[in-house]
Protein backbone atom coordinates (compact mmCIF):
# COMPACT_ATOMS: atom_id res chain seq x y z
CA UNK A 1 0.00 0.00 0.00
CA UNK A 2 1.05 3.11 -0.28
CA UNK A 3 1.71 5.47 2.57
CA UNK A 4 -0.22 9.30 2.10
CA UNK A 5 2.18 11.81 2.07
CA UNK A 6 2.95 13.17 5.48
CA UNK A 7 4.91 16.67 3.99
CA UNK A 8 3.24 19.96 4.92
CA UNK A 9 0.83 20.78 2.49
CA UNK A 10 1.17 23.35 -0.09
CA UNK A 11 1.22 27.35 0.96
CA UNK A 12 -2.06 28.59 0.79
CA UNK A 13 -3.09 32.14 0.18
CA UNK A 14 -4.01 34.27 2.93
CA UNK A 15 -6.64 35.68 1.46
CA UNK A 16 -9.03 34.62 -1.31
CA UNK A 17 -7.89 35.93 -4.97
CA UNK A 18 -11.21 37.20 -6.55
CA UNK A 19 -13.63 39.25 -4.41
CA UNK A 20 -16.16 36.44 -5.49
CA UNK A 21 -14.36 34.21 -3.87
CA UNK A 22 -14.12 36.51 -0.83
CA UNK A 23 -17.21 36.86 -0.97
CA UNK A 24 -18.38 33.03 -0.78
CA UNK A 25 -15.57 32.14 1.56
CA UNK A 26 -16.97 34.73 4.22
CA UNK A 27 -20.78 35.10 3.44
CA UNK A 28 -21.16 32.25 6.21
CA UNK A 29 -19.47 34.27 8.89
CA UNK A 30 -20.79 37.42 8.14
CA UNK A 31 -24.60 36.27 7.74
CA UNK A 32 -24.52 34.12 10.97
CA UNK A 33 -23.40 37.48 13.11
CA UNK A 34 -25.99 39.73 11.16
CA UNK A 35 -29.05 36.97 11.37
CA UNK A 36 -28.12 36.37 14.88
CA UNK A 37 -28.25 39.76 16.15
CA UNK A 38 -32.05 39.54 15.28
CA UNK A 39 -32.64 40.58 11.88
CA UNK A 40 -35.26 38.74 9.71
CA UNK A 41 -33.63 36.24 7.33
CA UNK A 42 -34.35 38.51 3.84
CA UNK A 43 -32.91 41.77 6.11
CA UNK A 44 -29.83 39.46 6.92
CA UNK A 45 -28.91 38.72 3.37
CA UNK A 46 -29.38 41.73 2.15
CA UNK A 47 -26.76 43.76 4.89
CA UNK A 48 -24.34 40.67 4.43
CA UNK A 49 -24.40 41.88 0.58
CA UNK A 50 -24.37 45.07 1.46
CA UNK A 51 -21.10 44.49 4.10
CA UNK A 52 -19.28 42.66 1.57
CA UNK A 53 -19.63 45.31 -1.29
CA UNK A 54 -19.85 48.12 0.99
CA UNK A 55 -16.54 46.97 3.52
CA UNK A 56 -15.38 44.16 2.80
CA UNK A 57 -14.36 44.73 -1.09
CA UNK A 58 -15.20 48.87 -1.01
CA UNK A 59 -12.65 49.48 1.90
CA UNK A 60 -10.63 46.82 0.99
CA UNK A 61 -10.57 45.00 4.05
CA UNK A 62 -9.34 42.02 2.81
CA UNK A 63 -6.40 43.93 1.63
CA UNK A 64 -5.53 44.41 5.53
CA UNK A 65 -4.77 40.70 6.26
CA UNK A 66 -1.54 40.84 6.79
CA UNK A 67 0.76 39.95 9.90
CA UNK A 68 0.80 43.54 11.40
CA UNK A 69 -2.89 43.42 11.54
CA UNK A 70 -2.92 40.55 13.83
CA UNK A 71 -6.46 38.11 13.04
CA UNK A 72 -8.55 38.65 10.37
CA UNK A 73 -10.92 36.94 12.05
CA UNK A 74 -11.33 39.71 14.92
CA UNK A 75 -10.86 42.56 12.44
CA UNK A 76 -13.75 40.92 10.30
CA UNK A 77 -15.76 40.84 13.03
CA UNK A 78 -15.08 44.24 14.41
CA UNK A 79 -16.40 45.77 11.19
CA UNK A 80 -19.22 43.79 10.79
CA UNK A 81 -20.65 44.81 14.58
CA UNK A 82 -19.37 48.61 13.23
CA UNK A 83 -21.73 48.02 10.03
CA UNK A 84 -24.64 47.14 11.73
CA UNK A 85 -23.85 50.10 14.18
CA UNK A 86 -23.54 52.24 11.24
CA UNK A 87 -26.99 50.81 9.74
CA UNK A 88 -28.84 51.16 12.57
CA UNK A 89 -27.88 54.97 13.51
CA UNK A 90 -28.14 55.88 9.54
CA UNK A 91 -32.09 54.55 9.76
CA UNK A 92 -32.77 56.39 13.02
CA UNK A 93 -31.49 59.35 12.03
CA UNK A 94 -33.68 59.02 8.72
CA UNK A 95 -36.51 58.25 11.10
CA UNK A 96 -36.04 60.99 13.00
CA UNK A 97 -35.48 63.71 10.69
CA UNK A 98 -37.87 62.11 7.70
CA UNK A 99 -37.38 65.79 5.48
CA UNK A 100 -41.05 65.27 4.26
CA UNK A 101 -42.64 66.49 7.17
CA UNK A 102 -44.64 63.63 8.11
CA UNK A 103 -44.99 62.74 11.81
CA UNK A 104 -43.05 59.75 13.16
CA UNK A 105 -44.67 57.34 14.68
CA UNK A 106 -43.54 55.46 17.61
CA UNK A 107 -43.63 52.30 15.36
CA UNK A 108 -41.14 53.04 13.13
CA UNK A 109 -38.52 52.87 16.00
CA UNK A 110 -39.95 49.70 17.67
CA UNK A 111 -39.28 48.15 13.88
CA UNK A 112 -35.61 48.72 14.06
CA UNK A 113 -33.94 45.55 14.41
CA UNK A 114 -32.68 45.52 17.52
CA UNK A 115 -30.60 42.41 18.57
CA UNK A 116 -32.43 39.24 20.10
CA UNK A 117 -31.70 38.82 23.54
CA UNK A 118 -33.17 35.76 23.77
CA UNK A 119 -30.93 34.05 21.00
CA UNK A 120 -27.29 33.56 21.73
CA UNK A 121 -24.72 35.83 21.33
CA UNK A 122 -23.85 36.78 17.45
CA UNK A 123 -20.65 36.14 17.90
CA UNK A 124 -21.02 32.44 18.99
CA UNK A 125 -22.93 32.24 15.50
CA UNK A 126 -20.03 33.96 13.85
CA UNK A 127 -17.32 31.77 15.42
CA UNK A 128 -18.93 28.52 14.43
CA UNK A 129 -19.75 29.85 11.05
CA UNK A 130 -16.34 30.85 10.75
CA UNK A 131 -14.87 27.10 12.52
CA UNK A 132 -17.07 25.52 9.74
CA UNK A 133 -15.52 27.27 6.99
CA UNK A 134 -11.80 26.92 8.19
CA UNK A 135 -12.95 22.72 8.88
CA UNK A 136 -14.23 22.44 4.93
CA UNK A 137 -11.46 24.34 3.58
CA UNK A 138 -9.00 21.68 5.19
CA UNK A 139 -11.40 19.14 3.99
CA UNK A 140 -11.54 20.40 0.55
CA UNK A 141 -7.50 21.16 0.42
CA UNK A 142 -7.04 17.67 0.94
CA UNK A 143 -9.15 16.21 -0.95
CA UNK A 144 -7.54 17.92 -4.01
CA UNK A 145 -4.22 17.13 -2.93
CA UNK A 146 -5.66 13.16 -2.52
CA UNK A 147 -7.36 13.07 -5.93
CA UNK A 148 -4.08 15.07 -7.88
CA UNK A 149 -1.98 12.63 -6.14
CA UNK A 150 -3.99 9.57 -7.00
CA UNK A 151 -4.72 8.86 -3.40
CA UNK A 152 -8.45 7.93 -4.08
CA UNK A 153 -8.25 5.47 -1.38
CA UNK A 154 -7.05 7.02 1.57
CA UNK A 155 -9.01 10.09 0.83
CA UNK A 156 -12.21 7.91 0.78
CA UNK A 157 -11.08 5.90 3.95
CA UNK A 158 -10.93 9.20 5.98
CA UNK A 159 -13.89 11.03 4.61
CA UNK A 160 -15.98 8.03 5.70
CA UNK A 161 -14.67 6.93 8.94
CA UNK A 162 -13.53 10.13 10.29
CA UNK A 163 -14.82 13.30 8.66
CA UNK A 164 -18.28 12.53 7.62
CA UNK A 165 -19.41 10.77 11.40
CA UNK A 166 -17.74 13.15 13.40
CA UNK A 167 -18.96 16.38 11.30
CA UNK A 168 -22.60 15.15 10.46
CA UNK A 169 -22.97 11.87 12.46
CA UNK A 170 -22.93 9.96 9.67
CA UNK A 171 -22.89 5.85 10.51
CA UNK A 172 -18.92 4.65 9.95
CA UNK A 173 -18.07 1.62 7.09
CA UNK A 174 -16.58 -1.23 8.87
CA UNK A 175 -13.21 -1.91 8.29
CA UNK A 176 -14.39 -4.91 6.42
CA UNK A 177 -16.65 -2.88 4.36
CA UNK A 178 -13.65 -0.30 3.20
CA UNK A 179 -11.05 -3.52 2.99
CA UNK A 180 -13.46 -5.34 0.88
CA UNK A 181 -14.12 -1.74 -1.59
CA UNK A 182 -10.80 -1.09 -1.76
CA UNK A 183 -9.16 -4.85 -2.25
CA UNK A 184 -6.77 -4.26 1.13
CA UNK A 185 -5.80 -7.43 3.06
CA UNK A 186 -5.25 -6.17 6.45
CA UNK A 187 -7.10 -4.55 8.86
CA UNK A 188 -3.59 -2.36 9.68
CA UNK A 189 -3.76 -0.67 5.90
CA UNK A 190 -6.95 0.73 7.24
CA UNK A 191 -6.10 2.31 10.28
CA UNK A 192 -2.45 2.96 9.49
CA UNK A 193 -4.09 4.98 6.47
CA UNK A 194 -6.50 6.80 9.11
CA UNK A 195 -3.56 7.83 11.30
CA UNK A 196 -1.70 9.06 8.34
CA UNK A 197 -4.51 11.20 7.08
CA UNK A 198 -5.48 12.45 10.68
CA UNK A 199 -2.16 14.15 10.88
CA UNK A 200 -2.30 15.59 7.38
CA UNK A 201 -5.77 16.70 8.20
CA UNK A 202 -4.48 18.69 11.29
CA UNK A 203 -1.70 20.15 8.92
CA UNK A 204 -4.04 21.44 6.43
CA UNK A 205 -6.34 23.26 9.39
CA UNK A 206 -3.20 24.60 11.14
CA UNK A 207 -2.69 26.13 7.74
CA UNK A 208 -5.32 27.31 6.81
CA UNK A 209 -5.33 28.64 10.67
CA UNK A 210 -1.89 29.88 10.03
CA UNK A 211 -3.13 32.00 6.66
CA UNK A 212 -6.14 34.03 8.96
CA UNK A 213 -3.13 35.11 11.67
CA UNK A 214 0.24 34.94 10.19
CA UNK A 215 2.43 32.53 8.93
CA UNK A 216 3.82 31.51 12.11
CA UNK A 217 3.06 27.95 13.33
CA UNK A 218 3.02 29.62 16.86
CA UNK A 219 0.52 31.67 15.90
CA UNK A 220 -1.91 29.59 14.38
CA UNK A 221 -1.81 27.21 17.45
CA UNK A 222 -2.41 30.03 19.33
CA UNK A 223 -5.69 30.90 17.12
CA UNK A 224 -6.77 27.13 17.48
CA UNK A 225 -6.83 27.69 21.19
CA UNK A 226 -8.74 30.68 21.21
CA UNK A 227 -11.14 29.27 18.82
CA UNK A 228 -11.80 26.10 20.68
CA UNK A 229 -12.00 28.41 24.15
CA UNK A 230 -14.90 30.29 21.88
CA UNK A 231 -16.45 27.05 21.00
CA UNK A 232 -16.49 26.26 25.07
CA UNK A 233 -17.54 29.37 26.14
CA UNK A 234 -14.70 30.46 28.24
CA UNK A 235 -14.08 33.63 26.27
CA UNK A 236 -16.26 35.58 24.99
CA UNK B 1 -19.18 45.24 -6.81
CA UNK B 2 -19.49 41.49 -6.67
CA UNK B 3 -22.14 39.27 -7.74
CA UNK B 4 -24.42 38.45 -4.62
CA UNK B 5 -24.33 34.85 -3.31
CA UNK B 6 -27.20 32.49 -3.42
CA UNK B 7 -27.43 31.60 0.59
CA UNK B 8 -29.25 28.23 -0.10
CA UNK B 9 -25.63 26.88 -2.06
CA UNK B 10 -24.07 27.94 1.23
CA UNK B 11 -23.47 25.28 3.85
CA UNK B 12 -25.12 25.00 7.11
CA UNK B 13 -22.30 25.46 9.97
CA UNK B 14 -21.27 22.46 12.12
CA UNK B 15 -22.22 21.92 15.43
CA UNK B 16 -20.57 22.99 18.39
CA UNK B 17 -19.89 19.35 19.45
CA UNK B 18 -18.74 18.38 15.90
CA UNK B 19 -16.20 21.20 16.39
CA UNK B 20 -14.87 20.71 19.61
CA UNK B 21 -14.31 17.01 18.60
CA UNK B 22 -12.38 18.33 15.50
CA UNK B 23 -10.53 20.53 17.08
CA UNK B 24 -9.81 18.61 20.51
CA UNK B 25 -7.87 15.58 18.14
CA UNK B 26 -6.44 18.42 16.13
CA UNK B 27 -4.84 20.29 19.06
CA UNK B 28 -4.23 16.83 20.46
CA UNK B 29 -1.97 15.85 17.40
CA UNK B 30 -0.18 19.07 17.92
CA UNK B 31 0.27 18.60 21.74
CA UNK B 32 1.54 14.90 22.06
CA UNK B 33 1.97 13.73 18.12
CA UNK B 34 3.20 10.01 19.65
CA UNK B 35 -0.28 9.71 21.80
CA UNK B 36 -2.29 10.74 19.49
CA UNK B 37 -1.45 8.32 16.99
CA UNK B 38 -1.98 5.89 19.34
CA UNK B 39 -5.26 7.25 20.57
CA UNK B 40 -6.54 7.50 17.12
CA UNK B 41 -6.25 3.74 16.85
CA UNK B 42 -7.66 3.24 20.13
CA UNK B 43 -10.54 5.30 18.84
CA UNK B 44 -11.13 2.91 16.11
CA UNK B 45 -10.96 -0.09 18.20
CA UNK B 46 -13.28 1.49 20.75
CA UNK B 47 -14.81 4.96 20.24
CA UNK B 48 -16.69 4.98 23.26
CA UNK B 49 -13.86 4.75 25.23
CA UNK B 50 -11.33 6.47 22.91
CA UNK B 51 -8.32 6.68 23.67
CA UNK B 52 -5.31 4.48 24.61
CA UNK B 53 -5.71 5.13 28.76
CA UNK B 54 -9.13 4.61 28.74
CA UNK B 55 -8.79 1.29 26.50
CA UNK B 56 -6.38 -0.05 28.47
CA UNK B 57 -6.85 1.05 31.94
CA UNK B 58 -10.47 -0.19 32.23
CA UNK B 59 -10.84 -3.88 33.37
CA UNK B 60 -14.33 -4.08 31.53
CA UNK B 61 -12.85 -3.63 28.22
CA UNK B 62 -13.23 -7.00 26.18
CA UNK B 63 -10.54 -9.07 25.61
CA UNK B 64 -11.84 -9.22 21.76
CA UNK B 65 -11.15 -5.13 21.83
CA UNK B 66 -7.31 -5.75 23.27
CA UNK B 67 -6.84 -8.48 21.08
CA UNK B 68 -7.85 -6.11 17.80
CA UNK B 69 -5.67 -3.33 19.63
CA UNK B 70 -3.08 -5.31 20.12
CA UNK B 71 -2.97 -6.20 16.17
CA UNK B 72 -3.30 -2.50 15.19
CA UNK B 73 -0.48 -1.00 17.58
CA UNK B 74 1.64 -3.79 16.52
CA UNK B 75 0.84 -2.54 12.80
CA UNK B 76 2.01 0.78 13.74
CA UNK B 77 5.07 -0.42 15.55
CA UNK B 78 6.22 -1.89 11.57
CA UNK B 79 4.36 0.32 9.42
CA UNK B 80 4.03 3.83 10.84
CA UNK B 81 5.26 6.72 9.30
CA UNK B 82 7.28 8.35 11.83
CA UNK B 83 9.77 6.63 14.14
CA UNK B 84 7.70 8.27 17.46
CA UNK B 85 4.82 6.59 16.11
CA UNK B 86 6.23 3.18 15.92
CA UNK B 87 7.87 3.58 19.06
CA UNK B 88 4.15 4.42 20.58
CA UNK B 89 3.03 1.63 18.10
CA UNK B 90 5.36 -1.04 19.75
CA UNK B 91 4.52 0.21 23.19
CA UNK B 92 0.63 0.07 23.24
CA UNK B 93 1.28 -3.62 21.65
CA UNK B 94 2.95 -4.98 24.64
CA UNK B 95 0.30 -2.62 27.50
CA UNK B 96 -2.83 -4.37 25.68
CA UNK B 97 -0.66 -7.74 25.67
CA UNK B 98 -0.44 -6.26 29.22
CA UNK B 99 -4.09 -5.38 30.00
CA UNK B 100 -5.11 -8.73 28.70
CA UNK B 101 -3.22 -10.41 31.12
CA UNK B 102 -3.96 -8.77 34.08
CA UNK B 103 -7.70 -8.20 33.48
CA UNK B 104 -8.41 -11.54 31.84
CA UNK B 105 -5.65 -13.40 32.80
CA UNK B 106 -5.08 -14.18 28.83
CA UNK B 107 -2.13 -14.02 26.81
CA UNK B 108 -2.69 -12.68 23.91
CA UNK B 109 1.02 -12.87 22.26
CA UNK B 110 3.50 -14.76 21.38
CA UNK B 111 5.93 -13.57 23.98
CA UNK B 112 7.59 -15.93 26.45
CA UNK B 113 7.52 -14.93 29.86
CA UNK B 114 10.81 -13.24 30.13
CA UNK B 115 10.41 -11.62 26.81
CA UNK B 116 7.21 -10.07 28.03
CA UNK B 117 9.07 -9.08 31.18
CA UNK B 118 11.51 -7.53 29.19
CA UNK B 119 9.53 -5.53 27.62
CA UNK B 120 7.02 -4.67 29.88
CA UNK B 121 10.06 -2.89 31.82
CA UNK B 122 11.33 -1.51 29.14
CA UNK B 123 7.69 0.44 28.27
CA UNK B 124 7.00 0.91 31.79
CA UNK B 125 10.74 3.09 32.09
CA UNK B 126 9.39 5.58 28.96
CA UNK B 127 8.24 8.56 29.80
CA UNK B 128 6.40 8.90 26.33
CA UNK B 129 4.06 6.34 27.65
CA UNK B 130 1.28 7.57 29.56
CA UNK B 131 1.63 7.63 33.40
CA UNK B 132 -1.79 5.38 33.58
CA UNK B 133 -0.90 2.74 31.30
CA UNK B 134 2.53 2.34 32.81
CA UNK B 135 0.68 1.85 36.25
CA UNK B 136 -1.43 -0.93 34.69
CA UNK B 137 1.47 -2.63 33.31
CA UNK B 138 3.68 -2.32 36.42
CA UNK B 139 0.90 -4.81 37.96
CA UNK B 140 0.90 -6.93 35.32
CA UNK B 141 4.50 -6.89 35.76
CA UNK B 142 3.66 -7.69 39.51
CA UNK B 143 0.65 -10.55 38.45
CA UNK B 144 3.57 -11.84 36.07
CA UNK B 145 6.07 -12.22 38.58
CA UNK B 146 3.78 -13.94 40.95
CA UNK B 147 4.51 -13.81 44.83
CA UNK B 148 7.85 -14.04 45.82
CA UNK B 149 7.87 -17.68 48.76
Amino acid sequence: MTAPSNESPAPREAAPRSSDEAAVRYWGAIYAYIRQSGRRDEEARELTQGFIADVLLGRNLLGRLDEKRGQFRTLLLSAVRNYLADVYRFNHAARRHPGDGRVIRSDDLANDALPDRQNPAPESAFHRAWISMLIRDAADAMRAECVANGRDMQWDIFESRILRPMLEGAPPPSYESLMERWNLTALSQVSNTIVSMRRSFAAHLVQGVGATVDTSPAGARGELRELMSLLEGRIQ
Amino acid sequence: MTNPVDPTTRPEPFQDGSLRDTLAWVLHSLDQPAVASGDWIAYEVDAKRGTAVALLTDPTTPLARLRRARILWAALRSEGERAEDRSMGSRLAIAAAAAAYLFHGERISNHDDSALLTALRSAVADDAVPAEVRLMMQMAERKLTGPIG
